[in-house]
């Protein structure tokens, strides 16, 4: 992937979609090749080294959103920074807060999960994915659990903060999503074959 | 907020099952406290009963014997230097060395061989304050001597002379009343008169004079040998004998008790461990998608042990100062209830206090880390797959 690419990565159920995803975000390790991440090959990185990717330069957001139903949405905006022993600081929580503005869920930064709708708490999770400001954004399925006008609504601010920037491999399985990438790639029988570019 | 608010929210999150949780650890540390407080003064008390029951350590006053024999015949062996004991500096004595309040009775004797109606009778002179602290299991028909000449008689003595309460018994010129009969007592006690020390000495003509004096030690703070060791110190030509069967037998009596409320207290510890335990392999299970998510984040294995461990510690913290507290009260009730009948005082203790805490929370923690390093080895791409 070059910097700023909107990969999107697509197949049939079983394909290896999220298997391919997980290894190039560190969650798994491959049996065979190598992934570079800025020049340096990270497949051999020790564990302490992959959770430093994913904590700083990684982000994630899955099909389900996976917020932690006892935090509010600005603090499950600020869980990566609670991997730590030293509080959160007021300008921490100021920005998790510009990361919720940016997804246009200003002033519901106490709301729980339960008191939010799906395509909110996606935006929620993008928020929290977006809060230490990542190279590349790994989403997986991010709009499979949502109707067809949310899941629209989410990917067009996912092209948005592609739009700015950010790097974003997208995993789905509705090719009417591919428009938004600028490369397309398709797995068959966990084999990706890039295909010609979305746009 | 820090890696402190995960847990702490979480606990909160299932407040009934955090509650019955903190309830049930609590409940078993107020169990342990109480049994330890109700089996310390119950063991103490018991202690201070069986003593009743009799001296542990006899001081006579030291002898030498000599084998005599001449041409081969062996005569037999001979007592010389009989001594009597100073009664009043023996018990003064006594009194002085280090581990005095473990002495709970002093009683002087003086024996002597009287006459009634040309008869013999032993007759025994006994303070009679220290005498009945070790003589509790005494049952007298009639009355305990309270004048000086009031005597007491022994059950056989009694039986054979056609004692009666009220009979007047003349030993040299003076007449002495039987205000008291014993019981059979099945002991020495039942071929004897007992009198007050202070008449039987001026009656023999041995004032201030004692044969031994028995002493009823509590052995529950230290050895007998080292009270042994101070009274010798104290009184160095004297035999002093500490009767270890007795100690021993009492020890056990209150050991067992101990010993019983110690293994009570082990197990319902074990059973509020294992309760914590539970909680937390099934707060693993149900949170291995959090787990996941926390993983993807950048969390170490290490962060999530912690932040599972950090659970249990809130609940062995809260329980732990909780159930003592609680505990400590509820010892008094549980005292008063069971009616033992002395006034027992229980003091609050923080070295105890903090050993207990310590115990506790270091206990929750155990129980915590085979869940707690189920949840490190969780796979963050097999929790985060949507079934």
């Amino acid at each position: 992937m070059d910097r700023g690419d909107f990969v999107c990565v697509t197949g049939r159920s079983g394909s290896g979609k999220s298997t391919f995803l997980n290894i190039l975000s560190t969650l798994l390790s491959p049996d065979e090749g190598y992934i570079t991440f800025d020049g340096v090959n990270i497949t051999c990185f020790s564990e302490k080294k992959r959770n430093r990717l994913r904590q700083n330069d990684f982000a994630m957001i899955f099909q389900f959103h996976h917020l932690m139903p006892y935090l509010t949405a600005a603090e499950n905006v600020l869980l990566p920074y609670l991997n730590s022993w030293k509080p959160v600081t007021k300008s921490t929580l100021n920005r998790a807060h510009a990361c919720l503005d940016r997804v246009g869920l200003k002033d519901k930064y106490d709301r729980l999960p339960g008191q939010l709708s799906g395509g909110e708490q996606q935006r929620v999770a993008i928020a929290r994915a977006l809060v230490k400001s990542p190279q590349v954004l790994f989403a997986d399925e991010p709009t499979g659990n949502l109707d067809k006008k949310t899941g629209d609504a989410i990917v067009q601010l996912l092209s948005k903060m592609n739009g700015e920037g950010l790097s974003i491999l997208m995993v789905t399985h509705e090719t009417a999503y591919a428009s938004a990438s600028n490369r397309l790639v398709t797995m068959e029988d966990g084999v990706a074959k890039e295909q010609s570019q979305a746009l | 907020m820090n890696i402190l608010t995960i847990p702490v929210r979480n606990l909160r999150r299932k407040l009934l099952r955090t509650s019955l949780l903190l309830l049930i650890f609590t409940i078993g540390i107020l169990s342990m406290v109480t049994i330890n407080n109700v089996s310390q003064s119950v063991g103490e008390s018991l202690e201070r009963k069986l003593n009743q029951f009799g001296a542990n350590i006899i001081i006579y006053p030291s002898t030498k014997t000599l084998n005599v024999n001449y041409g081969g015949f062996d005569v037999g062996s001979l007592s010389y230097n009989i001594n009597y004991l100073n009664g009043s500096e023996v018990v003064s004595s006594i009194k002085t060395i280090e581990f005095n309040k473990n002495i709970s009775a002093v009683a002087p004797k003086l024996v002597s061989l009287e006459n009634y109606m040309e008869q013999p009778i032993v007759v025994v002179g006994v303070d009679w304050t220290e005498e009945l602290k070790i003589k509790n299991h005494w049952i007298i028909e009639g009355e305990i001597p309270s004048e000086p000449a009031d005597i007491l008689s022994g059950s056989e003595v009694a039986e054979y002379h056609g004692f009666s309460i009220g009979d007047m018994v003349r030993f040299g010129s003076t007449d002495y009343r039987v205000t008291g009969i014993l019981h059979k007592t099945g002991s020495d006690d039942d071929g004897v008169i007992f009198m007050a020390l202070v008449q039987l000495q001026g009656l023999s003509g041995k004032s201030g004079l004692v044969n031994f004096v028995e002493v009823a030690a509590l052995c529950s703070g230290c050895p007998i040998e080292d009270i042994v060791a101070q009274i010798s110190d104290k009184l160095p030509h004297t035999d002093i004998k500490a009767l270890q069967s007795i100690v021993m037998q009492r020890m056990s009596a209150v050991g067992f008790v101990k010993r019983l409320a110690g293994a009570v207290s082990l197990v319902i510890l074990l059973t509020a461990s294992f309760m914590i335990a539970l909680f937390m392999f099934t707060s693993v299970n149900e949170r291995k998608r959090e787990i996941g998510v926390l993983r993807s984040l950048g969390f170490s294995r290490f962060t999530v042990f912690n932040i599972f461990c950090f659970e249990a510690l809130v609940i062995g913290i809260i329980s732990g100062v909780l159930g003592y507290i609680v505990g400590f009260f509820v010892s008094y009730k549980v005292l008063d209830l069971i009616q033992f009948g002395e006034v027992t005082h229980i003091t609050f203790e923080f070295a105890q206090f903090f050993l207990t805490f310590f115990i506790v929370t270091a206990l929750s923690v155990l129980a915590s880390l085979i869940p707690a390093w189920k949840a490190s080895k969780v796979d963050p791409s097999e929790a985060l797959i949507m079934l």
